[in-house]
């Protein structure tokens, strides 16, 4: 059975939400990278947008955005991934409990505070009682969704998945992180990257996700049970974050001299940052067309309909696969 | 009165995250809990609780006195008045 991608959003350091692949940077001088904020009022009413932090908004406007899209008001479930959840709500929830004594906490912070927050606000909103499930699985937190909402579709159990990746940086998690190995010499950052898996034909096909966790990984033979010849890829996105990192040169050293697009330079690391280049390939495939800032190596094609996506962080990695349907 | 009244707007504007609210946008007798006033829910009734024992040192013994405490700025602060320590 095909999966297809329905609708794709992103909402990241750049002008991404509701358009196409920005084509221009926004200025990045801060330590770390936020979220350009959208007009949250159009997918949210404010009565409930007031008591919702920065990631539940990006998860939920991004959520609802690609629904609209997509023309479906009730997914058959809502998978969501996110490495460290609502930061902003647990920081200042345990904040409270150092001031106070651990007495009255503040309970919307409390409330907020777990990692299923998000996938949860939103079948809220959508009064969606559908499987529901968020996976926290550190940098393969948005693939591990995204291979559920695979599954999902292949057992038949759901015709159309919700599956998107959201996580956010905050001052205090800046602080806490910036002397960690894994962010060294990186810039963190956040977004939200969501998706409508489907079952029904559209113009990007999801190949598959594999997910690897090791010092070493052999690629050849991982691309070959993708079923992967590498002759056929049209474009390559890496999670790298500086010129000529170590972790990526084996990887590049076999898949040699594809045009290559880069976007953890300009969106910042985060635990589910793969899900903007996911959002990346969709655009590109639904577009043909690269602008040249995202370019890393200067190497065009004349077609982009297959797009590999790899990711490192440590020894969490992961291949993403996507191609252009033939309609 | 008045000073305490516009001190507890404003500490509801905050607490709430009534991005939309103004203190001048709030009359002393708006209720707190109907559409046609604030529109709070129970989680914000809570964070009042919250508020009252934090704030004045009020705390709310019985539960049920709530819904009449909580009916507006007015009623709120009248109960503050006679119970702060």
């Amino acid at each position: 059975m095909d999966i297809y991608i329905k609708s794709s959003d992103a909402i990241s350091a750049q002008l991404s939400f509701e358009k196409g692949l920005p084509e221009y940077f926004e200025s990045g001088e801060e330590s770390f990278y936020n979220c350009v904020k959208p007009e949250y009022k159009k997918y949210i009413s404010p009565k409930l947008l007031r008591r919702m932090s920065p990631i539940i908004r990006n998860g939920v406007a991004c959520s609802l955005s690609v629904l609209k899209q997509a023309g479906i008001e009730q997914p058959d479930a809502i998978v969501v991934g996110t490495a460290l959840g609502c930061l902003r709500d647990t920081t200042s929830f345990l904040t409270q409990l150092i001031e106070e004594k651990e007495e009255l906490p503040n309970p919307t912070h409390f409330i907020q505070s777990t990692h299923n927050t998000i996938a949860g606000q939103i079948a809220l909103l959508l009064k969606c009682h559908n499987y529901n499930f968020t996976f926290s699985q550190m940098h393969n937190s948005f693939e591990t969704a995204l291979l559920d909402a695979q599954m999902l579709i292949l057992d038949g159990k759901a015709s159309n998945v919700l599956v998107g990746g959201v996580d956010e940086m905050s001052e205090t998690t800046y602080d806490l992180i910036k002397g960690l190995d894994c962010y060294k010499g990186t810039k963190p950052g956040e977004g939200a990257g969501f998706f409508v898996l489907s079952r029904e034909e559209s113009v990007v096909k999801f190949e598959g996700v594999r997910i690897i966790n090791s010092d070493k990984v052999d690629f050849e033979k991982e691309l070959k049970d993708m079923g992967l010849e590498l002759d056929e890829v049209d474009l390559v996105i890496g999670g790298n974050n500086q010129e000529d990192e170590a972790g990526y040169m084996d990887f590049c050293s076999v898949i040699g001299n594809k045009p290559y697009l880069w976007y953890k330079p300009f969106v910042g690391e985060y635990g589910t940052a793969s899900s903007f280049a996911m959002w990346m390939a969709c655009k590109v495939i639904e577009e043909q067309k690269v602008p040249e800032c995202w370019m890393k190596n200067r190497i065009a094609s004349e077609k982009y309909n297959k797009v590999l996506i790899y990711n490192k962080v440590g020894n969490e990695h992961s291949l993403m696969l996507m191609t252009k349907n033939k309609v | 009165m008045s000073e305490l009244k516009e001190e507890l707007k404003a500490k509801l504007i905050e607490q709430l995250n009534l991005e939309d609210f103004e203190v001048s946008d709030i009359e002393d007798n708006d209720p707190l809990f109907a559409d046609e006033g604030l529109a709070l829910d129970s989680i914000d009734a809570l964070e009042i609780i919250v508020l009252l024992e934090k704030e004045y040192g009020i705390k709310l013994d019985d539960p049920k006195k709530g819904k009449d405490i909580m009916q507006s700025v007015q009623t709120l602060a009248d109960f503050i008045e006679k119970n702060r320590k």
